[in-house]
């Protein structure tokens, strides 16, 4: 079985640690696929979200055992996916979410959410204040809480007006085509302040691949499950019987749509790079342009007439910190 | 949710159809010049059977191994390791580390990292039942009735062993047990492992890095005549190709397997120049990417 595209499979859903050395490290690095084979937020929310499925059908579990083994199941992904700073983001607000939603029959909004978060980082992890893969990861979040629901809405609004919007297959597949393209432009503006003093540049081409590659996500990321799934099978499998060559050759038809990616990869690292320069952002722009971000996201909540965001006022501020 | 799980089944299988039809192996024979930058690798096929010839610098050579055999065969029959220079055996070790080899042949021992991966990857589970050959002139490989491989050089191979397992091989070398290899003054380029395969009236000869005085012996020995196809010597270095050498070939085309803009500016000027006046049609793949020649023994063809 080729060990490159089972490591890979399995890369789906923990992520893996791409050689940058290796030419494949290299070139996916480059044209920005390296993000299909880092675990993030969307794994672990993908992963609590099927487990908690699971549970929900074992109706003799207690609810104080399915939140514990669901939290389980987070700090283990954690754990395997390489314990990284920016996962533990991740992990703390799906945690954050399930305890409040289960004990307190609150929805945690995002923000409050991300605000909580980076304060039991900063209380338990005083240090990780300077770690740039936690800075990337905050503000990328904040870019997607700020703004994928605005540039979404008015993507789509500008594509599909009033009865248009059917649920035929080309709409839903241009849809979240959109949705895509919205969440990584936020991602992107999110972090530009970063882009600017990191690498000072902004790859469009890479917004393009990585756009049109989410589309496909979260099946892959249930690809990924399944291959694990499967090889712990045969393992399993292995322990009693002789297993013929012939579920060998299946499992290699499991690996198709990892061979695919790769040659996908080969044929985006063709494409030509357009890049946009970023000038470097001072302080005093840092502020402006995270405020800018956070404005924009009030405006488009009032806009939806949601009475708590209604007024802009501090104390509306404060009420959105509040528990 | 039946309706979707019926779209992802017929996705799948239209795509496993679509995949296997394209990957089938033809009746014909292959070969394909793999891109892997300023480095050697060439994967030659015959339905099932198939043999690589050196695996560049890195792991590119897995990219060319996928898209060029069949996805459900994780099997080389033979790996030929011309020489022990990184950019010849720098990718060995991540094929050996994703596919089964049967044979590996070699002719020289060496000290790069390259080939202290391979050692180490040949110890692993997979490559139990791979066995080392020493390689030397005087060899044939017959791959079907009208396919053979004739080893022309280098005059004797410098293993300790002449054929044994490759976890054994590699357990001998990685440990300081004294080396029974003949001693040679020779160059790792001279001791290039030299192949000529004839496929019915087809010629390809494979001159690895070997130099300009490995030319003129293969001339001197008789062993060479008129050949269709010829993979041009070490990158189409000023070291190789030598004028008599192309006049007695007489190639039809000479493929240059180089990187794009490599350090070592291959293929040199005079090379081409001789290749060229010698009516030769130059194939580089630093200008077309992975060269893929077939034939039916007869005629010959660009597929790709």
């Amino acid at each position: 079985m080729g060990n490159r595209e089972s490591l890979l499979a399995v890369g789906l859903v923990f992520g893996v640690q791409l050689d940058q050395n290796s030419s494949l490290g290299h070139r996916l690095k480059t044209i920005g696929m390296s993000q299909l084979w880092s675990a993030s937020g969307f794994s672990v929310s993908l992963l609590t979200t099927l487990f908690s499925w699971f549970l929900s059908k074992a109706r003799y579990i207690s609810l104080l055992q399915k939140t514990i083994l669901l939290l389980l199941v987070t700090l283990f992904f954690w754990l395997i996916a390489g314990a990284g700073i920016s996962l533990l983001r991740a992990s703390l607000s799906v945690g954050l979410a399930i305890l409040i939603k289960r004990y307190f029959g609150k929805q945690l909004t995002s923000f409050r959410s991300l605000l909580y978060v980076v304060l039991i980082i900063l209380i338990f992890f005083p240090a990780s204040h300077q770690l740039v893969s936690l800075k990337f990861s905050i503000a990328a979040v904040f870019g997607i809480i700020c703004l994928h629901p605005f540039v979404y809405q008015r993507l789509v609004s500008l594509f599909f007006a009033g009865n248009d919007r059917k649920r035929s297959f080309f709409p839903t597949a241009l849809v979240t085509l959109f949705s895509s393209f919205s969440l990584f432009f936020s991602i992107s503006l999110g972090m530009l302040p970063l882009i600017s003093f990191t690498w000072g540049e902004v790859s469009l081409t890479n917004l393009f691949i990585t756009t049109l590659l989410s589309c496909f996500s979260k099946a892959l990321f249930f690809l990924g499950l399944a291959w694990i799934v499967w090889c712990g099978l045969l393992f399993i499998m292995e322990f009693f019987v002789q297993l013929p060559s012939m579920i060998s050759a299946f499992s290699l038809t499991l690996l198709l749509p990892v061979q695919y990616l790769l040659e996908l990869s080969e044929h985006f690292s063709q494409i030509a790079q357009f890049t946009i320069i970023i000038p470097r952002f001072n302080n005093l722009a840092v502020v402006i342009w995270y405020c800018s971000l956070f404005l924009i996201y009030h405006l488009h909540q009032s806009q939806k007439k949601r009475k708590i965001y209604s007024i802009f006022s501090l104390k509306t501020l404060a009420k959105t910190w509040r528990f | 949710m039946y309706k979707s799980l019926q779209i992802i089944f017929v996705s799948f299988s239209l795509g496993l159809i679509a995949q296997l039809m394209r990957q089938w192996p033809s009746n014909r024979l292959q070969v394909i010049f793999c891109d892997v930058g300023q480095g050697d690798a060439i994967l030659i096929q015959y339905g099932f059977w198939q043999m690589l010839v050196d695996a560049g610098a890195n792991d590119q050579v897995l990219d060319c191994l996928s898209q060029n055999m069949p996805f459900w065969d994780k099997t080389l029959e033979l790996v030929v390791v011309t020489h022990t220079d990184h950019d010849h055996i720098g990718g060995i070790s991540d094929v050996l580390a994703n596919y089964q080899v049967q044979q590996i042949l070699l002719a020289d021992t060496g000290e790069s990292e390259g080939f202290k991966k391979m050692l180490t990857e040949m110890k692993s589970d997979k490559q139990r039942l791979a066995v080392v050959k020493n390689a030397f002139l005087g060899q044939m490989i017959s791959f079907t009735s009208g396919g053979k491989l004739y080893l022309l050089g280098p005059e004797f191979g410098n293993l300790s062993c002449c054929e044994c397992l490759a976890s054994e091989f590699s357990e001998t070398l990685l440990s300081d047990a004294e080396q029974l290899g003949s001693v040679t003054t020779d160059s790792p380029n001279e001791r290039s492992i030299i192949l000529l395969l004839k496929y019915y009236q087809f010629d390809l000869l494979l001159m690895g890095d070997a130099s300009q005085q490995n030319e003129l012996a293969l001339i001197d020995k008789g062993l060479i005549d008129k050949i269709e196809v010829l993979k041009v010597g070490h990158h189409g270095s000023k070291t190789s190709t030598h004028e008599s050498f192309v006049k007695t070939t007489l190639p039809e085309k000479a493929v240059i397997s180089c990187g794009y803009n490599n350090k070592f500016s291959h293929p040199s000027p005079e090379v081409l120049q001789i290749l060229l006046e010698n009516n030769a049609k130059i194939l580089r793949t630093d200008e077309l990417g992975t060269i893929k020649l077939e034939t039916n023994g007869y005629y010959y063809w660009i597929a790709n």
